[in-house]
């Protein structure tokens, strides 16, 4: 199939639209924290209650889950080869244009800009960056200074109810600088984001990719995203997508 | 009694002063606020949970889980919905009215009252004061709760818990009894929302009215329970046990009192009885699942209600724990004292009443109740009960129970109360609906039309306007994307939504090259003679009609009409064309395209949101009734004839000048416009009406005529192909650019074909410079400011028309096909047709659109079961006729048997509810293959229904038939037996579930679904459940058509020389006689059994039936593992059936069927066993790297076998047969199957059963070939049986033989420690293993 050359992961939100409630709109932008998901504390809590005593089980295995990553993530930044590469959350707009720059690079789908605040404004802990330190500043703790630094990869990502009962990760965009590909990053970004998800009492977390897209579809399917279904000339392009599906529960 | 703190009453006015002033800050008004609060609430209910159950069992010992379920947890349920909902409730409801208000700004917006008091009783006394406080907070209000001062301790709790979790500012709790709460209704409120006694609900009611203050009142009532004779008694019994005495009776909407017949009543006692000791024990006084009275007073009450003399059971008291034992009283009247109130406690007084109606007047008399509750198994005999009563709620066969939706309201009338709550029901009652209406100024002119001095005509014309007009004209909701953009749009402003997105790879690169801020309308264009309007040259006309014909082809495609066919500017105003051709060819495709679109497309509603196709008109103009159908096609011929005079006029001329070139063009164009009338009609023979507005059955001969007529025209075009003359021209950017790369994968096929049709047809070049003045007549921009911004805004390039016509000659070619339809005189058939054209012409949506309408005619408009196939059969005679030939149920074979009208009702009940899961099968076959998938899951739920119907079917008809035969004194009691035994109804459902489960799985492989982890569950779940059980079925109705075929001949033969006694003996049996009324062109088939000619003496010939046994599901699973661990068993009894049909030559009925599902089961099984000995193995990737779970950086892989194993098969959990295997059962009988033998064994035996499978689908496909070469009829390879085509099996055949020598291999060791991968490329449904 196709080589590792091309890692554009996955595409347009054109379908996935659809289910946005558009007042949540409304509130999105000044009130992103009110929708109920948000409240990870509480959902977690009421969640755990709510439910019989063999669910015990499960939250335990979740938090198993959960420390995997964490122990996962931890390792791939000290095996990384590349000690410039670093990994931090999305913090303001300022960021957003070089966002908009990495993905809009590599992905075949065009968004609006509107499509990026939607998502990076209401989910913006669920927004995960790499960056490259820029050589001039060697000084280790420039590192805050994220804007000099070179974006080489993104998520984003939401999660909210689907159909009112599941709560459901939805992963919009993923890319990954040409350049650096072939060093886990991808994975990486993808596995901070399913941490941060099961932390908020995320059932399932869906995406789709091209089925063209290879690359894209072993990545997700290393760590456990199966194809749930086909959607019928999914893309702009007229090429079907699958919708990945990883079931947490 | 109340020994708990008071707030002092002379602070009251104070608190009220302070709410007031939060209030007015309009602080409880911010959306944030409110939803803020409603999460502290739900964490304080959910925090504090056990702190509440505390209070109430000091206060009245009552049970803990009651408070948590039903206190805390409904407000819980209450909060969450609210949360949920929240947005959705605040919004200004937009309005819409007649004409004349039309430009005003209308909507409703809700806001709050102001302070809300909120007076909780002491039952529940959580629940009902805060479940009202949620309505009150998520509508903005402050609030004052008052809970009853008769629960003291929960008083208190409530007084200090709620200033730690919610807005001390807005939300107050005042402790007291009637002095406290005189002074608030006294004091500054605005609402009051009371909760309790419907006499002190009189009291508050008064007081409000003084001040008019708005209240909501919820109060009690005797709440009747109407038993029928026909409820299920001993869930009744359970249930109103349970209503009866959760917390002792003290509830509002708990069954008060019963009403049953005398006979129910003796049923009934004992089950209560049951349920009471199991609930609370022998003895309730000491159980902790029993609450008791609340104090003194009411102990005293509820005693003194007890009258000892019709007591049956309990009316036990203890009066120092205020504890009275759960009662039955018997024989009551309406005179009893227990009657005259509410009794608030665990009595439960039984009035015998004869029927429902005695019922229906015995509540009427009485004051409207808070609930009715009716137990019955007859829903007629329910809504009847509701129909003529009124009360707050209904709830049918349960108690209680319907408070808890949150959709739905909760209140009384009469009597039990004043409004109601709950949910957005609750929103409501705490917010004011405030009507607004703006209307703009700048309108003057069109309102001063009112004002005085009044005339005549004015007030005429303002009656005119005014007037409101029924099925007024709404806005359709389409997409609700659109509503989402177009809010984007509005609230930014941004004049080009198109500056966010990166248009760059498109074939038009200069969007900015004119100034397109305002889009030239058709006139001006014309005005600016851009756009020409007449003396086309033929050539010209050539090119915009292959021009048009290519967009209409994308059209069909699935793609916007604003980015196919109306970027051509000529067919947004057809008027203004002067050249006729060009208007008769405008207007035809205008037409046609509505057609498709409306009596098409929209009528066969598979459309799916990839589908542009149809939904979208964007207010373009189709000439629907100024142009009629005939009409239209009479102007092409009119065309084509002056057309054709005119060609004639230069073939005169041709002598003297050279005009070739012209005759060619003159010739080419009459041709396409020919070509296009009969497209179209063509089209108009689908789906058309008769006079009175039918269907009309499809009329495959004149299709056929048309499509040859099509194809003939096909054969003369030649394709129009623009050859750049020199490239000076190059910037002269025409629409044809032909960007191969940008074709979908579909076309790449077409591609290939191009290369060949460049050299086979001749192609009609066209020089740029010829169509120069064509400049504008397609603009791909010209429609994009009507289209929503988020609009798929790329235009694939127009598919050049040698490609076209191509895809044309494919489309008459499909619609050939199609009609082969009407030969499928069976379900089977159809179905298998379905399937075979789907996988084999990947038809279009408009193909698809065709198919379904002229197998099921107007499949949208006709209630499901009235549809009729090819507009002619009905649908359950089919099915009836399905299923006889299947398994020939004696029901429907029997012609000499009386069946009385309740069988008739039952049978005939279930076919036509079959009929609905049909036609939606046939549906769901018609959608894309993607979507097909999806819509055969929901199918499997219809099954699951239809097998438990088929199933009581069954069981009626055994006893039905036993009868009849006991009376016509059968004389082959074997054959008997057997019919007794057999589940005729059953079997066919699972027969068809079971084709249906299949399909879903196989098609998962052909979209190529399923990872290679899931391989093993999936073959294994289809081997040893799926495939196994069809086969089952399957030989078990070949041995009963087999055998009872013969016996059910002597039956109608005898009862036939019987009845030649008297006359000719009528056929009795209504069924057949229905079938034979309605078909009557199939008469002969009906009547006769399937044909066969088989000799009595070949009956006894088979030595044991393989299983008759009625679907015990304990043994089926036995059958299975058993099957699964000695595998050799299984072999050779497949051999064995197979030895057996060969050798005793007797035609089989199923043979071919039986022959496939054996290959399948073989190769599964091959499978399965391969998978589980390659992972013994170690050779399956995924596997390893799993297992070695401390090398996490590898591949962590986050899913759990187990959910995945539950979310693949959720379709199947559902059905009662095969019954779904749960994940546990799953892995103790694989691990019985594979896992106990060796590596070696599985190997072996995977080779075994590879070189079976090899060896049925050779057998297969020798008899399928040998019957082919018999009738001289060539072999089609897309013929299908079952969901497997001729050519899916000679590909099996390959993998089976490939497959056996590379397992050989690995069984050898060959290439130890490396894996093995799956190629699925020789065949989707099963992989080739590749070393």
């Amino acid at each position: 199939m196709s080589s590792s050359s091309s890692l554009s992961v996955n595409g347009t939100e054109n379908k996935e639209n659809q289910q946005f409630d558009p007042h949540s709109m409304t509130n999105g932008f000044t009130e992103a924290n009110c929708s109920c998901c948000d409240h990870h504390e509480n959902s977690l809590h009421s969640h755990s209650i709510s439910q019989s005593p063999q669910n015990e089980n499960n939250i335990e295995e979740e938090q198993e889950l959960i420390s995997r990553l964490q122990h996962f993530t931890l390792d791939t930044i000290n095996e990384n080869c590349d000690q410039d590469i670093y990994f931090h959350s999305y913090k303001s707009e300022e960021q957003m244009l070089s966002i908009m720059k990495l993905i809009s690079g590599v992905l075949s789908e065009p968004y609006s800009i509107y499509t990026y605040r939607y998502f990076i404004h209401n989910w913006p802990e669920l927004c995960f960056l790499c960056s490259k330190k820029s050589e001039n500043s060697n000084n280790p703790s420039s590192t805050q200074d994220d804007n000099e630094n070179e974006l080489i990869g993104s998520i984003v990502c939401k999660l909210d109810l689907h159909k009112k009962i599941l709560r459901r990760g939805y992963i919009a965009m993923l890319a990954v600088n040409n350049e650096y590909r072939r060093k886990k990053i991808a994975s990486k970004l993808v596995c901070m984001a399913i941490q941060t998800m099961m932390e908020r009492g995320c059932d399932e977390i869906v995406l789709e990719a091209e089925v063209t897209n290879q690359a894209a579809l072993n990545l997700y399917e290393n760590l456990g995203f199966l194809r749930e279904k086909r959607l019928y000339r999914y893309y702009l392009n007229g090429v079907d997508a699958y919708r990945l599906k990883l079931w947490l529960k | 009694m109340s020994s708990g703190a008071m707030t002092a009453v002379e602070s009251i006015p104070l608190l009220l002063t302070g709410l007031r002033t939060t209030f007015n800050s309009g602080k409880t008004k911010s959306l944030k606020w409110r939803k803020q609060q409603l999460e502290r609430l739900l964490k304080l209910f959910d925090e504090q949970k056990h702190l509440f159950a505390d209070a109430a069992k000091e206060d009245f010992h009552r049970p803990e889980q009651e408070t948590l379920l039903y206190d805390c947890g409904l407000i819980r349920a209450e909060c969450v919905y609210a949360l949920n909902n929240i947005d959705d409730w605040v919004k200004d409801e937009k309005k819409s009215d007649s004409l004349v208000y039309a430009i005003m700004e209308k909507y409703v917006h809700s806001e709050p009252y102001g302070v809300s008091l909120i007076i909780g009783p002491w039952n529940y006394p959580f629940l009902l004061l805060f479940a009202p406080l949620v309505g009150s907070i998520a509508a903005g209000n402050c609030s004052v709760l008052k809970p009853s001062e008769l629960a003291p301790k929960c008083a208190q709790l409530v007084f200090d818990v709620v200033p730690r979790y919610l807005d001390n500012d807005c939300i107050k709790t005042v402790l007291g009894g009637v002095d406290q709460t005189q002074a608030l209704l006294k004091g500054d409120i605005d609402y009051i929302f009371y909760t309790g006694a419907t006499t002190t609900g009189k009291i508050i009611m008064h007081a409000a009215a003084e001040k008019m203050i708005p209240v909501t009142l919820e109060c009690g009532g005797k709440s009747p329970v109407y038993i029928a004779d026909d409820a299920n008694i001993e869930v009744t019994g359970k249930r109103i046990a349970w209503g009866k005495c959760i917390n002792s009776g003290q509830t509002c909407v708990a069954p008060d009192y019963l009403l049953c017949s005398k006979a129910t009543e003796q049923r009934l006692i004992p089950e209560i009885i049951k349920a009471w000791k199991e609930f609370y024990t022998e003895n309730p006084l000491q159980s902790e699942s029993y609450a008791h009275i609340v104090n003194d007073r009411h102990f005293k009450r509820v005693e003194n209600l007890i009258d000892k003399s019709k007591v049956v059971y309990g009316g036990n008291s203890e009066e120092k724990h205020n504890y009275i034992s759960p009662t039955i009283m018997t024989n009551v009247t309406a005179d009893d004292k227990v009657m005259q109130e509410e009794i608030f406690g665990p009595l439960l007084p039984i009035i015998n009443v004869r029927d429902e109606n005695e019922a229906i007047r015995f509540i009427n008399e009485r004051s409207k109740p808070l609930a009715l509750y009716v137990f019955t198994g007859n829903k007629k005999l329910a809504k009847k009960i509701i129909d003529e009563t009124s009360s707050g709620s209904v709830c049918v066969n349960d108690v209680v129970l319907q408070i808890g939706p949150s959709a739905l309201p909760f209140g009384g009338v009469g009597p039990s109360g004043l409004g109601s709550y709950h949910g957005k029901y609750s929103f409501d009652t705490f917010s004011h609906k405030r009507s607004v209406a703006f209307s703009p100024t700048f309108a003057d002119g069109l309102v001063s039309m009112r004002n005085p001095p009044y005339t005549k005509a004015t007030t005429k014309r303002m009656e005119l306007i005014g007037k409101p007009y029924r099925n007024w004209f709404h806005i359709p909701r389409v997409f609700k994307t659109f509503w989402f953009w177009a809010f984007i749009s509005l609230t930014s402003l941004d004049p080009k939504m198109d500056s966010g997105m990166s248009i760059n790879n498109h074939f038009h690169q200069q969007p900015q090259q004119q100034n397109r801020n305002l889009t030239p309308t058709i006139a001006q264009l014309i005005d600016r003679k851009q756009l020409k309007i007449e003396n086309f040259s033929n050539l010209e006309l050539v090119y915009i009609f292959d021009q048009l014909l290519s967009s209409f082809h994308m059209w069909l495609d699935g793609h916007s009409l604003a980015l196919t066919v109306f970027t051509c500017l000529y067919l947004h105003e057809p008027d203004m064309i002067k050249d006729n051709v060009l208007r008769t060819m405008t207007i035809a495709y205008l037409k046609l395209i509505d057609y498709i679109r409306e009596r098409i497309i929209l009528k066969a509603g598979i459309y799916e949101e990839e589908d542009f196709s149809g939904t979208l008109i964007y207010n373009f103009k189709f000439y629907q009734e100024t142009v009629k159908e005939q009409q239209s096609i009479n102007d092409i011929k009119k065309c084509e004839d002056d057309l054709a005079k005119y060609y004639r006029k230069l073939r005169h001329l041709s002598t003297t000048v050279d005009i070739s070139q012209d005759m060619l063009y003159t010739q080419q164009l009459t041709i396409r416009m020919k070509f296009l009338r009969h497209l179209y009609q063509i089209c108009l023979k689908f789906n058309c009406v008769n006079e009175i507005g039918e269907q009309t059955p499809l009329n495959g001969e004149e299709i056929a005529k048309l499509l040859k007529q099509t194809t003939e025209c096909l054969q003369l075009i030649q394709p129009t192909v623009l050859i750049k003359d020199n490239d000076e021209q190059e910037e002269n950017n025409l629409t044809t650019a032909i960007n191969i790369q940008k074709l979908d994968t579909n076309s790449s096929s077409m591609i290939a074909s191009e290369e060949e049709s460049n050299l086979s047809t001749t192609i009609l070049s066209i020089s740029p410079s010829s169509i120069v003045d064509l400049k504008y007549t397609f603009d791909p921009y010209y429609n994009y400011r009507q289209l929503p911004p988020a609009f798929n805004r790329f235009i694939r390039c127009l598919i050049p028309s040698t490609i076209v016509y191509k895809t044309y000659n494919e489309l008459c070619e499909h619609i050939k096909k199609l009609l082969e339809m009407t030969d499928k005189k069976t379900l089977q058939l159809s179905y298998e047709y379905f399937i075979e054209y789907s996988t084999y012409y990947k038809p279009t949506i408009f193909i698809r659109s065709l198919l379904l309408l002229s197998y099921l005619p107007s499949a949208q408009g006709i209630p499901l079961p009235g549809r009729k196939i090819f507009g002619q059969f009905i649908f359950s005679d089919y099915i009836k006729l399905e299923m006889k030939s299947f398994i020939l149920p004696p029901i429907l074979t029997l012609k000499h048997i009386q069946i009385d009208q309740t069988t008739f009702d039952i049978v005939e009940n279930f076919f036509q509810r079959s009929a609905v899961l049909f036609s939606n099968l046939f549906y769901s076959l018609c959608n894309n293959r993607a979507r097909t998938r999806e819509k055969l899951s929901n199918l499997l739920e219809e099954c699951s229904v239809l097998q438990d119907e088929s199933e009581k079917i069954d069981n009626w008809l055994q006893k039905f038939l036993l009868d009849i035969f006991e009376q016509q004194t059968p004389n082959n009691s074997q054959v008997m037996m057997m019919m007794e035994k057999t589940s005729y109804f059953f079997n066919f459902m699972l027969h068809w579930t079971l084709c249906i489960m299949e399909y879903y799985i196989y098609l998962g492989f052909e979209l190529d679904l399923y990872s290679k982890r899931e391989l093993y569950d999936l073959y294994f779940y289809l081997a040893q459940i799926i495939l196994f059980a069809h086969i089952t079925i399957y030989t078990r109705a070949d041995y009963l058509l087999t055998n009872t075929e013969t016996f059910f001949q002597q039956l109608n033969n005898t009862s036939m020389t019987a009845g030649k006694k008297q006359q000719k003996s009528p056929v009795t049996n209504r069924f057949i006689r229905q079938l034979v009324d309605n078909n009557p062109q199939m008469t002969s088939d009906l009547l006769n059994m399937p044909s066969s000619t088989i000799s009595s003496s070949d009956v006894g010939s088979i030595s044991t039936p393989v299983n008759t046994d009625n679907q015990k599901k304990s043994k089926r699973k036995q059958q299975t593992t058993t099957n699964g661990t000695a595998p050799s068993t299984a072999t050779n009894g497949g051999h064995n059936n197979n030895t057996n049909s060969s050798s005793s030559n007797r035609p089989s009925h199923y043979e071919k069927e039986l022959n496939l599902l054996h290959g399948h089961f073989s190769m599964c099984t091959a499978l399965h066993r391969c998978l589980k000995a390659l992972e013994v193995d170690n050779r399956l990737i995924f596997k390893k790297k799993n297992d070695m779970s401390s090398d996490l950086t590898q591949s962590p892989y986050f899913l759990k076998d187990e959910v995945r194993y539950r979310h693949r098969f959720m379709p199947f959990s559902n059905l009662c047969a095969p019954r779904y295997m749960k994940y546990h059962d799953f892995k103790d009988i694989q691990q019985l199957c594979d896992g106990d033998h060796n590596i070696h064994d599985l190997y072996q035996d995977s080779v075994t059963h590879f070189q079976q499978a090899k060896v049925y689908f050779e057998t297969y496909l020798n008899k399928i070939t040998l019957k082919h070469s018999s009738t001289k009829t060539p072999l089609n390879r897309t013929f299908t049986i079952g969901f497997t085509s001729v050519k899916d099996v000679e590909s099996y055949i390959k993998i089976a033989k490939t497959n056996v020598i590379v397992v050989r291999l690995l069984a050898a060791g060959h290439k130890r420690g490396e894996t093995i991968d799956f190629d699925f490329n020789t065949n989707s449904h099963y992989p080739m293993l590749k070393l």
